[in-house]
């Protein structure tokens, strides 16, 4: 009967952290850094595979057009296209680029606003680090050769930086939600630590991503921003594709902007998002989707509400 | 190694980057923009429309909300206090006239401000100067009901509408008139605001300050008010000195555009 009980136990933890994981899209200007990581799982074959891929990105936000609690709302819909690549350089390191085009729309109660353009591209370098079990002697004794077993946990660590291809309106500043911006205008530091544990079945993916954010031409500064996600996938295997349905949480937090050294007030805030998706591997490319929802937020003095997010991508192996 | 080369180069552009930001040399006259925007606690106000909650069971419907800004002042980071002609440091804001609450100061030295000083009302100085010493904002006054009459001075501050209370079941008019009386009680009061963030003037751009008039605050401030205790303040000894206080508790920067 106990041991019933425990196998419940555990078997509801499970669930529950599976349901508490979650992913990948950012509601910021700043869709960059290790998304290009956390865009594919990298299970089994896609270890080292290069790929070049495709991305799209629906974001959509609700902002305050004033300063006052019974300002009219404004919506906000980003549409973001990028292409993406990743190629291994030797077997433990890795590069990989984004170059995004975005195109956002705004819609005021008596006008609208559009803007579209390269974004921001980003550039990473990649060290992977994969785990061994530990040599097991008594299996030396008996057998010669003896393979290092994976232990299934692996990390990856990135450095790289975010280029200011993406035009920075100093005139866009003065509008409530400050990510309604093509790019950030600055160079900026993205650095990321990500691990990955895949058992037969399942695995879970971390990610965590700082961005060190530069001054611009304007003498503006976002906030530095922390980003974190976590997906717990399970693996359906199949004879020509493999499916990893998936579900997970992500989030951001951004510090405040500042211009002319000066902090701006409301400017900083946190966003806690669920999300859930599916990833089809194929030998030859890899085609996923994921809805992300927001939990909780306080975005720019709670005057920025992100509302839903959704990805599709489309990857194809350049090395087969 | 490629990597370090890679981690070297990522670093080498960060700095360089980190490290171009050059000293500017500050000088010519700018404007600023000041902004008053009237509010009822967090909402932007709205005339007649609106029923607001004030004190116990009073509710008011606001159909007039006019006051004097004078004597700006700005004050620099390193605290030099530049003074606006006091000839032009006369203004009247109007919630019904949008343009009225946009001022424009001109011919401000550059320089990043950082706090900002206005009277409400009309100076004691100002108004010894006799009708002629007013130039042409004693006319701007009469017209806009700005005053009760030469002798009896300017009104500051001029709340209307109309209200209801448990007492007071139906609508019934509130006015509250707030001013100097001609030289035996001097009501003009100065308030100060830091900025949020500097006001950068310069040549050719002109930073925006947007102050918020909490108009809640006239009959919920310092002092309370009960309408259904007195609806009609014009000149009074005692209450006329409260509403200014109250009054000058209302502002608010709310944020700074440069």
């Amino acid at each position: 009967m106990m041991n019933v009980l425990q196998n419940f136990k555990i078997k509801k933890l499970i669930l529950v952290l599976g349901f508490i994981f979650i992913s990948q899209v950012s509601f910021s200007c700043d869709l960059c850094g290790c998304s290009t990581s956390s865009g594919s799982f990298g299970l089994g074959t896609l270890n080292n595979a290069s790929f070049v891929g495709f991305r799209y990105i629906y974001q959509s936000f609700e902002s305050k057009d004033g300063i006052f609690s019974n300002s009219p709302t404004s919506k906000e819909n980003f549409h973001t296209y990028q292409l993406w690549g990743r190629v291994p350089l030797t077997e433990k390191f890795y590069v990989s680029a984004i170059l995004p085009y975005q195109d956002l729309k705004r819609k005021y109660t008596d006008r609208a606003e559009n803007i579209n353009g390269f974004g921001d591209a980003t550039i990473m370098g990649w060290y992977k680090i994969k785990f061994y079990k530990k040599f097991d002697k008594e299996k030396a004794k008996l057998y010669t050769n003896v393979q290092k077993e994976p232990s299934g946990h692996s990390i990856e660590i990135g450095i790289g930086t975010k280029l200011p291809t993406g035009k920075f309106e100093q005139i866009l500043t003065d509008r409530v939600n400050p990510g309604f911006q093509l790019g950030t205008g600055s160079f900026d530091g993205v650095l990321c630590f990500a691990h990955s544990y895949g058992a037969d079945k399942f695995g879970v993916n971390t990610n965590l991503t700082y961005y060190l954010k530069g001054e611009n031409k304007n003498d503006y500064r976002f906030g530095n921003q922390f980003s974190y996600a976590s997906n717990f996938f399970y693996a359906i295997a199949k004879e020509k594709y493999m499916l990893l349905p998936f579900v997970g949480f992500n989030g951001n937090i951004y510090n405040k902007i500042e211009q002319y050294e000066e902090k701006i007030a409301k400017t900083d805030g946190t966003v806690f998002n669920g999300t859930v998706g599916a990833e089809i591997t194929t030998k030859d490319f890899i085609f996923g989707a994921n809805y992300t929802l927001p939990i909780s937020h306080n975005l720019f003095g709670g005057n920025v509400t992100p509302k839903q997010a959704l990805s599709i991508y489309l990857n194809f192996k350049l090395n087969k | 190694m490629k990597i370090t080369k890679y981690i070297a180069a990522c670093f080498i552009a960060l700095t360089i980057t980190a490290c171009s930001s050059e000293e500017e040399e500050i000088t010519g006259e700018g404007n600023v923009s000041l902004e008053f925007d009237n509010s009822y606690s967090t909402s932007d106000l709205l005339l007649t429309t609106t029923s607001y909650d004030a004190n116990e069971t009073e509710e008011v419907k606001i159909s007039k909300v006019k006051y004097i800004v004078s004597n700006i002042r700005l004050e620099d980071e390193d605290g030099v206090v530049f003074t606006y002609p006091k000839e032009d440091s006369y203004f009247i804001v109007t919630e019904e006239d949008g343009a009225s609450q946009f001022i424009n100061l001109t011919n401000v030295p550059a320089g990043n401000y950082t706090k900002i000083t206005f009277g409400i009302g009309v100076d004691k100085e100002k108004y010894l100067e006799g009708a002629t010493g007013q130039g042409d904002f004693l006319t701007l006054a009469q017209d806009a009901g700005m005053m009760w009459s030469w002798q009896a001075g300017y009104k500051f501050f001029v709340f209307e509408g109309v209200y209801t209370s448990d007492e007071t079941t139906t609508e019934t008019a509130f006015a509250f008139h707030m001013g100097s009386h001609g030289t035996a009680l001097d009501n003009y009061k100065e308030v100060t605001l830091d900025l949020t963030n500097s006001a950068r003037v310069r040549v050719d751009t002109t930073p925006e300050i947007h102050v918020v008039a909490d108009i809640s605050k006239v009959l919920a401030g310092t002092t309370s008010f009960l309408l259904d205790d007195a609806a009609q303040i014009h000149v009074d000894a005692v209450k006329s000195p409260q509403i200014s206080t109250n009054v000058n508790g209302m502002f608010t920067v709310d944020h700074v555009h440069n």
